[in-house]
Formats: C-alpha cells, sequence, structure tokens
C-alpha cells in the first residue's frame, strides 16, 4: 500500500474537526477570523486619532478612541469564547479519530499489520501523533485568521501606497528561511528518533512492574538510568545544534525582509516629508509594516503545523484504504456451511508473510477429515502458527487454495467462518475485564449468560480459577484497575481456555499450544473433557478440532497427526503408523518420553 | 509553575542566566520602539519645513535608522529567546523523566510499582516529555510570557510620562483581567488532573483495539465492534465526569472586557484631546499611543499561556511520586551484608503472605526449607502461589506474616540489594529487552558485559549460540521488530536467551537460581536438552525450579508439592513415587500417555 497523495490528506486534516463537531468546529473559524481583524483596524484608527489630533479635530480624536476601545473588547469576548470552545472541539474531534482508528483496525480482517515491521511502525506514529489531528480545527481556524488578517493588512497598504505592497514579498525568502529552518529542525527529529524511542522504552522499561523485579534482581536498573541519560543527553545536543542552525537560516531571512521593511518606511517618510501623506500616515505604515512582520511568523509556524497534520492525515488515510482494502473479498461471497461433510483440504499451499522472501509454508497438501481431531508437531519455527492463521484466516495463502467441504476458504464470507471457528492461543490475551466477560466474550450473544460460561468454564477445566475470585464472575481482573484481581500466568491461560469453549456449534476450533502454563491435573481434565466435546461435535456438526502440541500424550490421543518440518508436512498418520515408520515423530516422541523415564 | 521555575536554575545555571538577559533585551525592545518612532514622527514637522538636510530632517534620518534597527533586533529576539528556553526546557524534560525512573526504581522491593497512586503518578509523569505539550513547551511559554509581560510593564512606564494614573490605570485594567483568565485556565487545567484514572477505562478498550496482543482474539471471536462500543460508552461516561468537574466560568466575564475597553476609551481619547489642543506634540503623541497598545503584552492570549498550565502540570506528580514512593511502607530495610549467603539453608518459617490492597492469602504458615547448593522443585496447581513464593525469595516482597531466614539470619535483616546481586532468575514473565542481543543476556551482570566471551559462554549454555549466530548483525543485533533493522525472536528463542542472561548472572557471582517455567515456550528438542543438561547446569548453585514438566521436575534434588499455600508433600523424585501420593499422580498423569504405550511403564 503507497501513502496517500499529500492534497487528500491536507483536506482531510482540514476537514476532520468538521465532521466531528460541525458546529463548534465552524464557530470557531469565524470567531478567530473576527477577532483577528482587531489589531489591523486598531492601526486604521490610530492613524485616524493622530490625523484628527493633526487638524485639531477633538470631537474625530474622541470618536476613534472610542471605536478602538469597543473593537479591543469585542475582540477579548470573541477570542475568550474561542478558547473555551477549544477544549470540547478538541475532545469530540480526538473521540472522533479514536473511534475511526479503533473501527478501522478493528475491522481489518488480517494481522498483517501486527505483524509487518513497516505497518507496525506507521501504526504506532500515528497513534502517538493523533493529537495534532485532533488540533486541527483549531491550527485551521489560525490560518483562516491569519488569510483574513492579510487581505485587511493588505488593502490598508494600498490604501496609504500601492508601492507598500511590495513590502510582503520582501517576506519571501525569510518565509523560505523559516520552512528551511523547519526541515533543519525536523532532520534532526528524523536522526534521533531512534535514540528518543530507546529512551521512551528505557522509561517505560524502568516504571513497569513486569521488568521491575529481573531489573532489581539483576541490578541493572543503575544501567538502564545511565543509558537514559546517554540518550538524552546525546539527543539534546543534536537538537541544539539544529536549533541554532535553523536560527541562523530564520535571522539571515528577517535581515533580508528588514530591507524591505525600511524602506516602506523610508518611502512614506519621503511621501509625508514632501506632503504626499499626513503624520498619520506614517503611523498607520509603522503599524502595519510591523503587523506584516508578525503575520509572516505565524504564516511559517502555520505553514508547519499544516505539513505535520498532513503527515498524520496521510497514515491515516493510507489505514483507512488498507482496512477497506483488506475488507474486500475477491469474488463470490458464499455463506459458511451449516455443518461439515468432507472438511478442509489444503491444496499446493505456500504462503511468506508480506513483505519477507521466504516460503514459511511450502507446497502444503492436507486434508483434515470432518470429524477428526488433528494434532500438528514439529519444532519451534517449522510452520505450525502460520497454518493457524491460514486456517483462521488472518492471512491467505500465498499459492494454493485451502477448501471447506470443497469451497474456497477466501470465497467464505470471513464474519461468517469467524463465527464458526473458536480458536485458545498461547500468546492468550489476559482481557482485563470482569472475569464473566473476560470468558463470555468468546460468544457475544451470550456474553452476560451465567449458564453458558459455566458450562465453557466446565470443559475448559477451569471453574476453579472463578470460584477462587472474590466476587466470582463479576469480580474485575488485572492490575490496571482498581481492586482488580490479579491472576497467576496459568489462570489467565485457563481463562482463555474457556473463552475457546464458549462458541456452542463451532466448525474448527484451533487450540496452539492451549497448555503451556497450565497445571498437570487441568492438562489432565481438559483433555478429557475436550476430547468428549469434540467427538459430540464432530457427530452433530462434522466439527474439526486442530491441535498444536509439544506435549505428546496430547498428541497422541489425535485421530490425525501431522509432523511439520521447515514448512512442509514430513509425514503424517496416526500415532501408532508413524511410531511404526520410526521418522521425525519416533524421534521426537522418543526424545520427550525419555523424560519421563 | 513557580516548581518548574525553581527548578531550572538547577538543570543549568548558565542557560538559566542568558534567558534571564535574553528576557530583559527583549523586553525593553517595544518600549523603545514606541519611542523611536516617536522621534520619527516628531520630525516630519521639522524635515518638512527644512527637508532632509535640516537638523530636524537628519534626527528623522536617524530615527529611521534606529526604528529599523529595533525592528531587526525584535525579529530576532523572538525566536532566540525560544530557541534557548526550549533548550532548557528539553534538558528539564529529560532530568524529570530521569528523576521518575528514580524513583521508580529506587525501592527494592516492587509492591509501590502496583500501587494505584504510584502506577497513577507514573502515567501522569510520562506526559512529561511525551504529550502534545510538554515541559519543553512551558518553558518557551514562561520565558515568552515574562518578556511579554515586562515589555508590558515597561510600556505602561512610559505612558505613565503622559499621566502617571493613565499609565497605571491601563496597566491595572489588563493585569485584573489576566488573572482572572489565569485562574480560569489553572482550574480547567487542575480538573485535568486525576484524568489519567478517570479514563483508565476507556484507553484500555482503545488500546485493546489498537495493540497487537488480543488482534487474534479479537479477530476469532468478532469482538471488533464491542470493543469499539465499549471504547465509546466508557469514554462518555469519564468525558460526563470530566464535563462536570470542570469550571463552568467564563474565560472573560462581560465585566473584564468592559473594563480593558473602556480603559482603552479613556486611554487613546485622552491622548487624542491632548494632542488635538496641542498640550502634547504628535510625536508624543505617536509614542504614547504605541505605547498604550504595547500594554496589551501583559494580557496573556496565545499559545504559550496554555502551554505553561498544560506542560507544568505534571511537573508535581513527578515529585509527588518521588514523595509516595519513599514512603516507608514500600521500603524493605535491612543492612546485613549477604556475602557468601547462603552456604547451608534458605528457610520459610511459618511465612504468610498477601499483596497489598489484595483481600486474600496466598500462603497461611508456609513452612520451607530450601537446601544450599542443591536444587528445589515447586509443584503445584495453577494459582497455588509458587511464583508468589519466589518473588519472595527474590526479596521482592516481604512476608506479611513469619520470616524467611538465610542460614539462620532473617532476610529481613539483611540489605535487599546486597541480596539481590545473590540471586539470578528467569521469572515466568521474562523481560523481552528490546535492546542488542549482548544487552539481553549481559542485563544479567551489567558489570561484565562488555566481556564478549562471557556473553558467549553463558550464551552457550543457555542454547542461545545458535540464535546469536543467525542474527544479522551478531551481537549488536536488536531484539525489535520496532527498531531501524532490527529483528523479533520466537517465544523459544527468547526463553533460551533468557536462560543464558540468568547462567550470565551465575557466572558473574550469583548463588541462588530462580527459574519459574523456564522451559514453557520451549519445543520438544530444546526442553529435552534443558532437563538433560539440568543437573550440569545448576550444579553447586543454589536451584529454585517451578515447572508443570515433570520430565524437568523430577531432575531436582528435592521436591515439593505446595497446595492450599501449604507444603502438602516433599521428598525427591523416587521417595514421592514411593509414596504414591499427589506428586505421583500428577507424574503418572503426564507420563502415562506417554511411556506406557511402547515400554511399559517405568517410573515407578
Amino acid at each position: 500500500m503507497t501513502m496517500p497523495r499529500t492534497g487528500r490528506a491536507l483536506w482531510t486534516a482540514v476537514t476532520v474537526s468538521f465532521r466531528a463537531d460541525r458546529a463548534r468546529a465552524t464557530a470557531v473559524v469565524v470567531l478567530s477570523a473576527v477577532a483577528s481583524l482587531a489589531g489591523v483596524l486598531g492601526a486604521y484608527w490610530l492613524k485616524r486619532i493622530v490625523d484628527a489630533a493633526g487638524a485639531g479635530d477633538e470631537r474625530s480624536a474622541l470618536w476613534a478612541a472610542s471605536v478602538i476601545g469597543v473593537t479591543a473588547g469585542m475582540a477579548l469576548m470573541l477570542r475568550a469564547s474561542v478558547t473555551r470552545m477549544q477544549f470540547p472541539l478538541k475532545e469530540n474531534t480526538g473521540l472522533y479519530l479514536d473511534r475511526r482508528l479503533v473501527s478501522m483496525v478493528g475491522g481489518i480482517p488480517s494481522i498483517e499489520h501486527h505483524e509487518r515491521p513497516d505497518y507496525l511502525d506507521r501504526l504506532e506514529v500515528l497513534r502517538r501523533e493523533m493529537p495534532v489531528l485532533a488540533f486541527a480545527g483549531v491550527t485551521s481556524a489560525g490560518a483562516v485568521a491569519l488569510l483574513a488578517q492579510v487581505m485587511a493588512t493588505a488593502l490598508l497598504l494600498a490604501s496609504v501606497n500601492p508601492w507598500l505592497l511590495a513590502v510582503p514579498l520582501f517576506a519571501a525568502p525569510s518565509l523560505w528561511a523559516g520552512a528551511k529552518a523547519e526541515r533543519i529542525r525536523q532532520a534532526a527529529l528524523d536522526a534521533t528518533a531512534e535514540r528518543s524511542r530507546r529512551a521512551r522504552y528505557l522509561f517505560e522499561l524502568a516504571t513497569s512492574p513486569t521488568a521491575g523485579k529481573e531489573l532489581r534482581v539483576f541490578e541493572a536498573g543503575g544501567e538502564v538510568l545511565d543509558r537514559h541519560a546517554r540518550d538524552w543527553q546525546e539527543t539534546d545536543r543534536l537538537l541544539d545544534a539544529a536549533a541554532a542552525r535553523g536560527l541562523a537560516w530564520e535571522a539571515a531571512g528577517w535581515l533580508l525582509f528588514s530591507i524591505g521593511y525600511g524602506a516602506g518606511i523610508v518611502l512614506v517618510a519621503g511621501q509625508a516629508v514632501s506632503g504626499r501623506a499626513t503624520v498619520g500616515d506614517v503611523v498607520l505604515a509603522l503599524a502595519l509594516v510591523a503587523q506584516v512582520s508578525g503575520q509572516v511568523s505565524a504564516a511559517a509556524g502555520s505553514v508547519g503545523a499544516f505539513a505535520r497534520m498532513s503527515t498524520v492525515a496521510e497514515r491515516f488515510l493510507w489505514l483507512g484504504a488498507y482496512a477497506t482494502d483488506s475488507q474486500q473479498q475477491a469474488g463470490l461471497i458464499v455463506t459458511a456451511p451449516d455443518r461439515l461433510t468432507e472438511g478442509i483440504e489444503l491444496r499446493g499451499v505456500a504462503f511468506r508473510y508480506p513483505g519477507t522472501e521466504t516460503d514459511v509454508l511450502a507446497r502444503f497438501d492436507l486434508s483434515l477429515p470432518a470429524g477428526a481431531t488433528v494434532a500438528v508437531v514439529g519444532d519451534n519455527g517449522a510452520g505450525k502458527t502460520t497454518l493457524v492463521k491460514l486456517l483462521c484466516k488472518f492471512y491467505e495463502p500465498s499459492e494454493g487454495a485451502i477448501t471447506v467441504d470443497g469451497t474456497d476458504l477466501a470465497g467464505i464470507d470471513t464474519a461468517e467462518w469467524r463465527e464458526r471457528t473458536s480458536a485458545g492461543f498461547q500468546d492468550f490475551a489476559r482481557l482485563e475485564l470482569q472475569a464473566g466477560q473476560a470468558i463470555g466474550v468468546g460468544d457475544l450473544p451470550h456474553l452476560d449468560d451465567p449458564d453458558a460460561v459455566a458450562t465453557a468454564l466446565d470443559r475448559a477445566a477451569s471453574t476453579d480459577v472463578v470460584s477462587a475470585l472474590p466476587d466470582g464472575l463479576v469480580t474485575q481482573l488485572g492490575a490496571s484497575f482498581e481492586s482488580g484481581v490479579q491472576l497467576s500466568g496459568g489462570q489467565w491461560q485457563k481463562l482463555a481456555l474457556a473463552r475457546a469453549m464458549m462458541r456452542p456449534e463451532p466448525l474448527l476450533l484451533v487450540l496452539d499450544e492451549p497448555t503451556a502454563a497450565v497445571d498437570a491435573d487441568t492438562e489432565h481434565m481438559l483433555f478429557g473433557r475436550y476430547a468428549a466435546m469434540a467427538s459430540t461435535l464432530a457427530a452433530s456438526l462434522g466439527a474439526i478440532t486442530l491441535l498444536v502440541s509439544h506435549r505428546f500424550s496430547t498428541v497422541r490421543m489425535a485421530d490425525l497427526i501431522v509432523v511439520v518440518e521447515g514448512g512442509r508436512i514430513a509425514e503424517a498418520g496416526s500415532h501408532e503408523e508413524l511410531m511404526t515408520a520410526g521418522g521425525l515423530y519416533a524421534e521426537l516422541y522418543e526424545l520427550h518420553a525419555h523424560g519421563y523415564r | 509553575m513557580l516548581t518548574t521555575l525553581r527548578l531550572l536554575p538547577k538543570v543549568s545555571k548558565s542557560l538559566s542566566a542568558w534567558i534571564g538577559v535574553v528576557v530583559v533585551f527583549t523586553a525593553m525592545l517595544p518600549a523603545s520602539f514606541a519611542l523611536a518612532s516617536g522621534a520619527l514622527v516628531g520630525s516630519i514637522d521639522g524635515a518638512v519645513a527644512g527637508g532632509w538636510a535640516s537638523p530636524a530632517g537628519r534626527r528623522l534620518i536617524a530615527s529611521i535608522v534606529v526604528v529599523i534597527a529595533l525592528f531587526v533586533l525584535e525579529q530576532l529576539s523572538g525566536p532566540a529567546l525560544r530557541s534557548v528556553a526550549e533548550s532548557l526546557g528539553r534538558r528539564l524534560e529529560g532530568r524529570l523523566r530521569a528523576r521518575v525512573m528514580a524513583a521508580t526504581l529506587a525501592p527494592a522491593g516492587v509492591a509501590h510499582l502496583e500501587d494505584p497512586d504510584v502506577v497513577d503518578g507514573v502515567a501522569d509523569a510520562q506526559n512529561v516529555g511525551t504529550g502534545q505539550t510538554t515541559v519543553k513547551d512551558a518553558v518557551a511559554g514562561m520565558a515568552v510570557v515574562t518578556a511579554n509581560s515586562l515589555a508590558g510593564v515597561l510600556a505602561a512606564a512610559v505612558l505613565v510620562g503622559y499621566r502617571w494614573w493613565v499609565g497605571t490605570g491601563l496597566l491595572v485594567a489588563y493585569l485584573a483581567t489576566t488573572r482572572a483568565r489565569a485562574d480560569q485556565l489553572r482550574r480547567t487545567v487542575a480538573a485535568l488532573r486525576g484524568n489519567a484514572r478517570r479514563f483508565r477505562r476507556s484507553s484500555y478498550f482503545r488500546d485493546l483495539a489498537l495493540a497487537p496482543g488480543a488482534a487474534k482474539e479479537l479477530r476469532v471471536f468478532g469482538l471488533d465492534a464491542w470493543v469499539g462500543d465499549r471504547f465509546t460508552d466508557e469514554w462518555n461516561l469519564a468525558m460526563a465526569g470530566f464535563w462536570r468537574d470542570r469550571p463552568k466560568g467564563r474565560w472573560v466575564p462581560p465585566g473584564s472586557a468592559l473594563l480593558i475597553g473602556g480603559a482603552l476609551v479613556v486611554t487613546y481619547g485622552l491622548l487624542g484631546r491632548s494632542a488635538a489642543r496641542g498640550e502634547i506634540s504628535l510625536g508624543q503623541l505617536t509614542m504614547f499611543v504605541g505605547a498604550a497598545t504595547g500594554v496589551a503584552a501583559v494580557y496573556g492570549v496565545g499559545m504559550d499561556n496554555l502551554n505553561i498550565s498544560y506542560g507544568t502540570a505534571p511537573v508535581p506528580a513527578v515529585l509527588e511520586l518521588e514523595q509516595t514512593v519513599s514512603e516507608t511502607r514500600f521500603s524493605l530495610g535491612g543492612t546485613a551484608p549477604a556475602e557468601g549467603l547462603p552456604s547451608s539453608c534458605i528457610r520459610f518459617e511459618r511465612v504468610s503472605f498477601r499483596y497489598p490492597g489484595q483481600p486474600g492469602w496466598v500462603f497461611r504458615d508456609l513452612d520451607l526449607a530450601i537446601p544450599a547448593g542443591r536444587s528445589l522443585a515447586i509443584v503445584g496447581h495453577n494459582g497455588a502461589g509458587k511464583t508468589t513464593l519466589v518473588k519472595l525469595l527474590a526479596r521482592l516482597y516481604d512476608p506479611t506474616e513469619g520470616r524467611i531466614t538465610v542460614d539462620g539470619t532473617d532476610l529481613a535483616g539483611v540489605d535487599p540489594r546486597e541480596w539481590h546481586r545473590r540471586l539470578a532468575a528467569i521469572f515466568q514473565d521474562f523481560v523481552h529487552y528490546e535492546l542488542s542481543a549482548a544487552d539481553n543476556i549481559g542485563f544479567g551482570s551489567v558489570e561484565r558485559a562488555a566481556d564478549r566471551d562471557a556473553l558467549a559462554a553463558a550464551a552457550a549454555r543457555g542454547g542461545a549460540a545458535s540464535i546469536i549466530e543467525r542474527l544479522p548483525a551478531g551481537w549488536d543485533t536488536l531484539l525489535s521488530r520496532r527498531a531501524h533493522g532490527g529483528v523479533d525472536l520466537s517465544g523459544g528463542q527468547w526463553q533460551r536467551m533468557a536462560l543464558a542472561r540468568a547462567l550470565f548472572a551465575v557466572d558473574g557471582g550469583a548463588s541462588v537460581l530462580i527459574l519459574d517455567e523456564p522451559t514453557a515456550a520451549l519445543d520438544v528438542r530444546a526442553e529435552a536438552e534443558f532437563y538433560d543438561r539440568f543437573l550440569d547446569l545448576t550444579a553447586g548453585v543454589t536451584t529454585v525450579v517451578i515447572s508443570h514438566r515433570f520430565s524437568t521436575v523430577r531432575r531436582a534434588d528435592h521436591i515439593v508439592v505446595i497446595e492450599d499455600g501449604r507444603v502438602a508433600e516433599s521428598g525427591n523424585h523416587a521417595s514421592l513415587m514411593d509414596a504414591d501420593g499427589r506428586y505421583a499422580r500428577m507424574f503418572r498423569l503426564q507420563a502415562a500417555h506417554l511411556a506406557g504405550a511402547e515400554r511399559g511403564d517405568d517410573d515407578a
């Protein structure tokens, strides 16, 4: 996926606040613009005071003074209400963006964005920089106000002497120098990004409870502190140097602008000396030309802010397009079958992770018969987990096809397929919800159904975890929340298993190393119970249970055992067949059994 | 804001002094500009009469030159001031973050890391230097606002030259309004405190949806919409509370606007009238009008004021965090040296423990002996407290009741840091350091971390040598998917790195080795390799191993079964199998399926 165009990104950035909170965004823009004119108008009325005074006209002078006072007072009120509205506008924009982000990421059926380093990077930057977009409404309002100011200033300048309109032209080098300085600073930020990230990481390390244990036992806390200090100092040094260089460019730009400024002043003063301009005109010119310089700084800042906004918006759009793209299923979409009669077939399946070169799976032919319990064994990195990911439709095969009762899995509606799939993973989630919900989310329609949850707990041999909790199913879990109860690693895994047992009628149940952290008793009970459940589901639905495990006590009970090696199927068959064959399986089995002799 | 200000000289005296100088210099420019433009306008009439060559004309030229020079200086001093102040601010950020880290690392135990007050404090303090508005912005804002305010006061001083009460009156009108506004801002920012707590639930659901941890399950169970809705609900709930607590008043009450508007009408009106009557010259009028306009600088409106309030908000949180963490409830005492410990035995004597703030006891009256120089395996059900036991042994917590003795000395009397030096550990949730491969092992004993040969030896013993060999940049490869050119390892590979780290610590002199589920992520081959070498790896080291894998457990010199917070059985593999109790039953559960069919059950 390539990044979208800057123009579109900019448009997205500018309009995002309007989409989030139209009324406030509009009010902020309009009121800022009106309020910003007060300064320019003030300069004009000052000229009127001076001219009136010069003419000895007390009435006009007083009148002009009143206008200034009233304008200033009103501008003050306007700016204050803008400030007040900025907060909810920013908050609502933030919510809008977060909601979009959550729904975009959540809607991506694949997990590629969580596993591909470059995508992961973009996503992380997006998460961190999102507040820049939340400010978009305020930034845009500032730009509109600036534009209004510039136009009003230009009008007044022209009224004194059209040549004065040339003064803003001298601002061009200054603007350019400003942009150059910004680029220098940005380059320094990029150059120090890796260091800053490491410093942030070291900070997290020092303050996290998990790392806290190790850092103490190994007495490595001091080292973490030292490295943080070094990284920070080096970053400081580089950023300071860049700031100094940027400043030099800006100074050069301002020197050029001051030529224009000086010329303008001389021009008007000359006019006044030769009687072609009033003293008030000189006062006006002095004030206006000074305002131009303020506007130039503001414009330079505004350009920088918009550049940052559009960078973030580019990433946002990229993610949106990626999410939409990944949801598009090619070809005819068919519904998931009610039950399996033949089973799941993998034909000539090859897979390599997007953005990588090597095949993780190659020439993979495998049939998982309806109603079977299939165990997959092999060394770490053999491709077992990848197989699981393909069956869960987290990825599509790079070559070949997976068929379900003869229908291509790619053509089956992903959401429907997922509704008929259940899974427990080795890297299970520790859902810090109420205990009942942490299990119930395994089958949303029965989220708050205590009976369904109890059944699932029973199937997973995990009832003891919940009965040990102070408030049973309504106990808040996890350290993130006050009064949240902490569980051990094994207890968390048991809850994840119960979650996997929530679906009443899965066609495919995937258990990827489901018992790595679970005690021997639970493991044993679990096998007994899910064997029973698997056979019931097999009989009624032709459901398939796919089990990835290093524990041969479990593996040997499977109807079919598939041995994976280097992304290929090394052998397949029943326990007895494979033991007789004396291949890799027999070797691993012996190795494992040896430990118990 | 004052708290932050006081910290600045401590960060850098010279930079702070520089900023002071630039602030004063910058502040003087607007008033000088008013004086110069007064002189410029004042010379015009004379120049009209006498031309450029007349004395008035030369005064005009001179004042034009001065005006231009002041203009240039004004353009330069603003950015320079901001730049210097940002530099100082960035340094302060680094210092504050280091203080948070030092504070959280200070206690020898870990109880504080799970204390809600500390967790909130860290969350607040984390915003130092990472939030949208940082301390750096606040320091820059403070410099700019100070310069502006001073400039406004100086402008008022010029106006005092017209009529003392006009200058003072205008200044007071602005200051009164500024004060009301600053109060409002302070209350708004104060309402933000505690927001970390308020928004924790909604942030949790947001992160759940965005972070990789739960990605697979969210998809399999179709939870995306549910999580999204929960996020919105929790956000709305938190926001409703926030909006309720946020101060309601107006930012600028109509009274203030009237006050300033009125003061301006009076000031300009009086000036205009005086000039019209010839009481002051047009040059003086220009000067005073310029000064009157300049007084507005004391009225803070821009982003800088917001930046000060928001950017300095986390600073008190940092200081409070240092306070909270230093409370006695988090400190572990003891001064006795730990050198040479343990030489005979570590004993748990009627130890009872419950986590601070948690209702249930993990243990009641636990008695346990860990002989020095031997290996002890602990088995038990999930949640039996095995990991907690290890945390007590590592003195990350002290027992709630009872005591732990090492060679007869109460561990509570031993210097906790010295005791830590005696230990090496793989915890169940061991750390995947997103640092170099060398660091991942070297962190076991940082003093010797530069010694590549020693690292290689530990890697070889931990089964990690082949991992290092295959890394693209060898020892220097960053083990992080997020880092440029970094590589992520598989679960089993990480576990071997962690083992190598612990063994490196043993090489460095640690004599107690804690292994909490050291093989959970290993494949069959690596696991077999591990337990085959278990005796070799642990020879002469006091080893405590926790495992559900009996292939490892059985190799320990001594085995205890923990149940209901007590030791239910103890012995070695043979004696426990003979006793035919819980251990024997659990062992057979795992072994029966395996060994029985082919070779006959020879576990007895």
